[in-house]
């Protein structure tokens, strides 16, 4: 059918305000966006900046790396002789790829045992009743408000006695346990009508079946968001693998980076940079592979 | 979504948890005592000090291994062993098999080859004593060495800090070196050093190295700027007062920094401690205390002021906050106040050129003679600027025996062989840092010339921080004072608050 050409409004000019009832075209669109778009591209310089200065740094040599910092001139960024000399030195004399190694290990065993834990500890709180349930959750929560500094001797204690000192199990068997893992997947699990429970419990299932089948397919985001920042605290946590790591070949990376800024007399800043780039590279890799199920995990669990 | 009941249950939930959190006690500064350890006695400034050996083994069925049968002794009446284990006078090494466990800070990887290498032979000559070593990050060594005390599980031997050998003793976490160590060997610490890591005579701390500050200078720099340098001199009456290196500093910032931003600054950033402003008391301090005069009347304001605390070491006020503590502050508040240094900690600026003067130890001279490290400038040294006196803080770091070791003889026996001339020799050419024994000066390349020479010359007016059992917290207190002057605190003020604050810190350790 051929359209009425009378009533047809009439073709809006390209970048002035349309007329009521006019749809906006893309230009109109996207000029509308130009502040959003500089604003978004401001605050994305202020965070990357640190980050390209750190990774480009860790090409030059380590007399260079000062040198150049002020006046600030394109060679405060940009290494006037890039060499790859510091990733040599420390994947060779400094071994980092074994503190690499320890640092998975320790972070995999944490995520691993916060998402054990915090799933079936939420699964509880949010999906039985029992006298004293919330008092419960109430001293659960509770500890996450007690500083780290006041635990560290009595927690170090515990491992001394349960034989774990300077072993692999020391790193996250404290840190297996999550408050916030814990409150982060029950306001996940509430989110769930409580109808599939109990459609499923209706068709036969266990409550293991009701876990397993119901709960934690319609939660994924909240658990990708749970283990994302569980990596995130374990990988870097200097403290407690400080204190509780004897064993030189058993240390993390962040302590090893720590060594590279305090040996006195002998700058390594080359080492540090390096170092440093190396260690946040693994993060930087896991947080783009899972951002949008971050994000979700953020705005479905109410922790936004 | 949350319902209103749901959502005021929860947040009176949440309240309850902050409030019952709040009620946590914050950890103490103070350093911590070994579990169930018994203080020793000899520790309090008191005549009838027990010795600290009386800390009993944290087991009450450890018997020390060097229980076991001593060698028999040779001619001298010295148990043979097996290496040159140095001062070393105790019973021979057990031969059972036993850990030993040392925690020290991490060295660049040519000192820790050396540390390897002398290990290595310890291993065969006494292979059922296995060493086990834990590197640390140096800034973390108090902070661990605190931990490990307060859970009852320290390591054998640990890499303490002279400045605080006082503040170990009156915690009962050291064991009294002078039973092991032979009266030559002791007698070879430079006196100052020795003092300062004694109480009631009884050496407990085993000096590493030793540090001293000196004042280095871009002659380049000085040059463009047409003002004179300081005499490049050992002969420490020759160096310039504080009014002459504040007059030069005064000359060369109005050339080289007119602006007051950069990038060449008149006084490097301090490397020590957190660097910058207030970065330790240990450099700091010298502001101060070298206004003071030891050699004055007790009760003078002079004395008070070098001495920097009571001789009880309990109290600061009229210590800290004399007239001419005031002084030397508001010179060292001067250099953040017109610049000539910059207010956050800057890293390397003396080396990479863009700082005219610059306080260290000789380590740097050291560092700039390997032609790796060498800067691309003309530079010189100086003694450290006088006030009434020429101070230095004359400190280290030591490693201590633990009071509650089992293997108290055996701990012993490896620090004398880590401290024999031979491993002195190979630490201190890896490391460049100057041998706190005043037998290996001799020995050592080029001290008896100059830069090396000043350092020596330096350690000579090396006096010891103030001593307190409660110097942990004195440091802590300083530091933040200091930084609170630097960034524009009223001077007086400040110091009266810090000498308050101290005092109430100094409490606990009255009898």
């Amino acid at each position: 059918m051929m359209q009425n050409s009378s009533l047809a409004p009439p073709p809006a000019t390209a970048g002035a305000a349309p007329l009521p009832g006019q749809r906006p075209t893309w230009l109109d669109r996207s000029l509308a966006d130009v502040p959003s778009y500089v604003a978004m591209v401001a605050v994305a310089f202020i965070f990357l900046t640190p980050f390209i200065w750190m990774f480009l740094t860790s090409f030059k040599p380590t007399v260079d790396v000062f040198r150049y910092t002020t006046p600030l001139s394109v060679w405060t960024f940009i290494p006037p002789a890039p060499t790859l000399e510091n990733y040599v030195s420390i994947f060779t004399t400094w071994s980092f790829h074994r503190d690499l190694l320890n640092t998975l290990i320790a972070a995999g065993g944490q995520v691993t045992g916060a998402l054990l834990t915090s799933t079936l500890a939420a699964f509880v709180f949010s999906r039985m009743r029992f006298p004293g349930r919330d008092v419960l959750f109430a001293f659960t929560m509770l500890t996450a408000f007690v500083p780290f500094d006041v635990v560290v001797v009595p927690l170090y204690i515990v491992m001394r006695s349960l034989g774990l000192v300077s072993s692999y199990w020391a790193l996250f068997l404290p840190f297996s346990f999550s408050p916030f893992g814990i409150f982060l997947m029950r306001q996940s699990f509430l989110e769930i009508p409580r109808e599939l429970d109990e459609a499923a419990t209706i068709e036969g299932a266990s409550l293991v079946q009701v876990f397993w089948h119901i709960i934690l397919p319609n939660t994924r985001p909240a658990l990708v968001t749970l283990a994302l920042i569980q990596f995130m605290w374990s990988w870097n946590s200097y403290l407690w693998p400080l204190v509780i790591m004897q064993d030189p070949n058993k240390q993390v990376v962040q302590v090893t980076i720590a060594k590279f800024r305090t040996i006195a007399n002998f700058p390594l800043f080359g080492e540090l940079f390096a170092a440093a780039t190396a260690a946040t590279i693994p993060l930087l890799i896991l947080f783009f592979l899972l951002q949008r199920y971050y994000v979700r995990g953020m705005l479905v669990s109410g922790m936004k | 979504m949350l319902t209103r009941r749901q959502f005021v249950s929860q947040a009176l939930l949440l309240a309850g948890a902050l409030g019952a959190a709040a009620c946590t006690p914050a950890a103490s500064p103070a350093p911590a005592k070994p579990a169930d350890a018994k203080p020793a006695a000899d520790a309090k400034p008191a005549a009838d000090a027990k010795p600290a050996t009386d800390a009993k083994p944290a087991a009450a069925d450890a018997k020390p291994a060097s229980a076991a049968p001593a060698a028999a002794p040779n001619a001298a009446g010295k148990p043979q062993y097996k290496l040159d284990l140095g001062g070393y006078k105790g019973p021979a090494p057990t031969g059972q098999n036993i850990k030993l466990r040392f925690m020290r800070q991490s060295f660049n990887p040519v000192t820790e080859a050396a540390i390897k290498a002398w290990n290595a032979e310890w291993a065969a000559a006494y292979p059922n004593i296995a060493i086990e070593e834990e590197p640390v990050p140096y800034g973390d060594l108090n902070q661990k060495l605190q931990t490990y005390v307060a859970a009852g599980d320290a390591p054998d031997a640990m890499m303490g800090k002279g400045d605080f050998i006082q503040a170990y003793v009156f915690n009962g976490i050291v064991l009294n070196l002078s039973e092991f160590l032979t009266d030559e060997y002791i007698n070879d610490i430079p006196p100052a050093m020795r003092d300062q890591q004694s109480v009631n005579g009884k050496l407990y701390g085993m000096p590493w190295e030793q540090g001293q500050v000196m004042l280095y200078f871009n002659k380049d720099l000085f040059e463009k700027a047409g003002v004179a340098t300081p005499p490049e001199t050992d002969d420490l009456t020759r160096g310039w007062t504080w009014d002459q290196i504040a007059d030069a500093w005064t000359k060369l910032n109005a050339s080289i920094n007119p602006g007051g931003d950069g990038p060449t600054y008149t006084l490097a950033s301090s490397a020590y401690g957190n660097g910058g402003p207030g970065s330790s008391y240990w450099y700091e301090g010298i502001y101060t205390r070298s206004l003071g005069d030891p050699n004055a009347p007790k009760d003078s304001s002079a004395y008070k002021t070098f001495a920097g605390v009571s001789s009880d070491g309990l109290t600061a006020t009229g210590y800290v906050n004399t007239p001419e503590a005031v002084k030397g502050m508001l010179l060292y508040q001067r250099i953040f106040k017109e610049k000539f240094s910059p207010s956050v900690a800057t890293p390397n600026q003396f080396e990479d050129g863009k700082a005219a003067t610059r306080f260290s130890s000789i380590n740097l001279a050291n560092r700039f003679a390997n032609p790796d490290s060498a800067p691309k400038f003309k530079w010189g040294a100086t003694p450290v600027p006088r006030g009434n006196v020429v101070f230095n803080h004359i400190s280290g770091d030591s490693p201590i025996i633990y009071a509650r070791t089992k293997y108290p003889a055996e701990t012993a026996a490896y620090l004398g062989f880590i401290h024999n001339d031979k491993n002195r020799m190979a630490f201190h050419t890896n490391w460049g840092s100057m041998p706190a024994r005043t037998s290996l000066f001799d020995k050592m390349a080029g001290y008896k010339e100059f830069p090396r020479s000043l350092a020596v010359a330096l350690t000579k007016v090396g006096y010891a921080p103030p001593v307190t059992p409660g110097y942990l917290e004195y440091f802590s207190v300083m530091n933040t004072a200091i930084k609170d002057i630097a960034l524009g605190a009223a001077v007086e003020a400040r110091l009266n608050k810090a000498a308050k604050e101290i005092d109430d810190l100094l409490v606990q350790y009255k009898k």
